[in-house]
């Protein structure tokens, strides 16, 4: 080879080696230096995280029953960019998705890669719209999944169930008390996708499943809530009260068995309904039984005479002289609606006597009084797992008047709850064991396993065993003929309950004359109690000489007691016929 | 002469089969590849038809089970009842059979052969009584 051979090979060799080295520098530029911001790109063109859909969690009744479930739905969003003919696409959708065709079409043609055009597309209509796409070559249409819930048990329990907002967020009773639990995780998966929108299964990226909701199983028994239900729709039929509620409890364990409240909503209306609705409809959807706060009337005289017993002041054979229907304290007459003289402690409950339960509880001082008063609950959330629960008001001593002494003790300047109540009724019943009330049964995963188990919850011991049973049979005695709640008998049960009738407090101050909260809490059978049950109606429309605790909700209880009794299979106790005709002897202005 | 024919026309016969080998070795390797690339894709496709279906049929369960639900809620039911459309008879008391122990006032008892007058209808029991 001559020298300018060689040369020109040198040139050449050395032109070429620039030129791949000027490659392999722009190479190691765009696969280096310019990485993060191509592979961002890469992704943003043929990438996409998908979002695989997590199912809420289902509420169900102790029985498995649901009362809460999702009817799959489909979200159709549109990928314009990907929409090479808007007006066929247009043409195929506006139809079955019932949206404006000229809409439609404007939509598809703006060029933006994420539009929701239409949710909540029943699962049918989405299929064969899916098909009629795939049909006529029209890309870019994503279905997503989703779900809409459904509460098939309509209006019953509507207050526990609770409902949901329109974003999928738990807004009261347990959709919203257990949201975490209920709502589940949705999962995610990296994919790369074709110039068809075709995913390449072989370039998937990070993947992580879908964590469905857990199922929320209740304490609430659909059979008991039925004949709950049932009976207070009659008793709204009949009193018109502008509340009622009605609360079924095992005393054992504070299980909820059914809670209803009256007015009363569809939780499947809601979706349906616009924004305003649940602000209109507030009232209705307020949980009566744990969020609104009343003087419980005379049934609070079961505190009083209970908390004497059981600091052995008095037994139950004890007399206090009622003052023959006034009593003078503090400058203010009391009264009772009879003239008593000597009453019985047992007589003071079963009679239902101001005076004599305002003079136990001089005898114990307001002190010792208070502290029982907190010991059966009031004045504290009971503790029940659901959202919205009031603590409800009971002043301490220093705050008290010179009278409160005598009017705390029939269940007048305290604010408490039914719920409250109806778990203080039950400390009694469970032989002075105040248990917490459970509304919640267990939850599960999807397969049924239990992830939590709620077992019944002792608070604290209030009263002694012994003062529980002198209390039952007292108790006993209100609902026996000479009692205030004789119509609260249920047939072939001895049944233990106090009535009240508390004056309505008025918002401007004092009280609403003529308007009453009457209410009867009982158990049954009362020496083994298999359920304890509150019913009170708020402004029942009857005659005024009617409209007593012991006239209005005494009779629900008893045909609530009786159903009740024999969907728990217990077993009728042989009656000793009654010497004359049941005729309700005694009623105070408080019973 | 001979010599150098033999020489002139020897055939590497070692680096040959090397050769082939590699070549042979390479070519496998790019069949090989472009047929598991292959059969990915189209597990990859069996896969993505499988998740579809595998949706679907879980979809079709959920819409089974809440209308299963929704037709044997106690709301439904009592609708229907309302409309006549099921017919439910009360159960009375000489259909009712109670298992009566002694010392046990409630609950559902247990059976016992102990006594003959254990069973006995609700009716005659109050007759009885």
């Amino acid at each position: 080879m001559t020298s300018s051979a060689r040369v020109r090979a040198l040139v050449a060799c050395c032109a070429l080696a620039m030129c791949f080295t000027g490659f392999s520098a722009r190479l190691i530029y765009l696969q280096v230096a310019k990485h993060d911001e191509y592979a961002a790109l890469a992704m943003a063109t043929h990438g996409k995280k998908q979002i695989i859909f997590a199912r809420r969690g289902l509420i169900m009744d102790i029985n498995q029953e649901t009362l809460a479930d999702n009817d799959p739905v489909r979200t159709v969003v549109a990928d314009a960019s990907l929409i090479t003919d808007p007006d066929d696409a247009a043409s195929v959708m506006a139809q079955p998705l019932g949206l404006d065709e000229a809409d439609l079409r404007q939509k598809l043609a703006s060029g933006r890669r994420y539009m929701v055009l239409k949710k909540e597309v029943p699962e049918a209509v989405a299929m064969q719209l899916q098909n009629r796409l795939e049909v006529r070559g029209v890309r870019g249409i994503v279905f997503e999944q989703d779900a809409e819930r459904i509460y098939p048990a309509g209006t019953m329990a509507c207050h526990v169930v609770g409902f949901m907002s329109s974003d999928h967020v738990g807004v009261q009773g347990i959709e919203a008390q257990e949201d975490q639990y209920l709502c589940g995780h949705p999962g995610y998966l990296y994919t790369q996708r074709d110039r068809l929108g075709q995913e390449l299964v072989a370039y998937r990226g990070e993947e992580r499943a879908p964590r469905d909701g857990y199922n929320v199983q209740l304490t609430i028994d659909m059979n008991l809530q039925n004949i709950v239900e049932t009976e207070l729709d009659a008793a709204c039929k009949e009193f018109k009260p502008k509340k009622a509620i009605v609360i079924l409890m095992r005393p054992q364990t504070g299980e909820i068995l059914a809670l209803a409240n009256r007015p009363n909503f569809d939780p499947n209306d809601i979706r349906t309904k616009p924004a305003s609705y649940i602000q209109e409809h507030e009232a209705d959807m307020k949980d009566c039984a744990i969020a609104d706060e009343m003087e419980p009337g005379s049934t609070f005289k079961m505190v009083t005479v209970a908390s004497a017993l059981n600091e052995h002041d008095v037994s139950p054979d004890s007399t206090i002289f009622c003052e023959n229907g006034a009593f003078n304290y503090g400058g203010r007459f009391l009264h009772d609606d009879h003239r008593f003289g000597d009453l019985s402690v047992e007589d003071i409950l079963i009679k239902s006597s101001n005076i004599g339960a305002a003079k136990l509880a001089l005898g114990l001082g307001d002190q010792r009084l208070y502290g029982y008063i907190r010991a059966f609950g009031f004045g504290e959330r009971t503790g029940v797992a659901l959202p919205g629960e009031i603590p409800g008001l009971i002043p301490p001593p220093h705050r008290w008047s010179k009278l409160s002494i005598t009017r705390i003790p029939m269940g007048q300047e305290v604010a408490v709850t039914p719920l409250q109540t109806i778990v203080a009724m039950s400390a009694i019943a469970n032989g002075g064991h105040l248990m917490m009330p459970q509304i919640i049964h267990q939850i599960t995963d999807e397969k049924g396993a239990p992830i939590a188990s709620f077992p019944p919850t002792e608070i604290r011991r209030v009263i002694s065993a012994e003062t529980a049973q002198e209390m039952t049979t007292a108790l006993k005695g209100v609902v026996s003929p000479r009692g205030t709640a004789a119509l609260a008998k249920v047939s072939g049960f001895d049944a233990a309950g106090k009535t009240g009738t508390a004056e309505k407090i008025d918002p401007k101050g004092g009280y609403m004359p003529g308007k009453y909260i009457v209410s009867f809490c009982g158990f049954l059978p009362a020496e083994d109690p298999a359920f304890i049950c509150l019913v009170m109606l708020d402004d029942a429309q009857t005659a005024p000489d009617q409209d007593y605790g012991g006239m209005v909700a005494g009779p629900v209880f008893s045909r609530i007691g009786e159903k009740v009794a024999r969907y728990m299979n217990l077993v009728p106790q042989p009656e000793i016929p009654p010497a004359g005709d049941m005729v309700v002897t005694q009623r105070t202005q408080h019973d | 002469m001979t010599n150098r024919r033999r020489h002139a026309n020897i055939v590497p016969v070692a680096a040959l089969v090397r050769w082939v080998v590699v070549a042979f070795f390479l070519c496998t390797a790019g069949l090989c590849y472009v047929y598991f690339k292959n059969q990915m894709q189209t597990t990859g496709t069996e896969i993505r038809d499988l998740e579809g279906q595998l949706s679907a049929l879980r979809t079709q369960d959920d819409i089974a089970r809440a209308q299963i639900d929704r037709l044997s809620s106690h709301s439904y039911l009592e609708r229907r009842l309302a409309e006549g459309f099921i017919q439910l008879t009360p159960i009375t008391d000489d259909r009712i059979v109670r298992i009566h122990l002694a010392g046990q006032s409630s609950g559902t008892p247990t059976a016992s052969a102990e006594g003959a007058d254990e069973f006995q209808t609700e009716a005659n029991r109050i007759v009885a009584q």
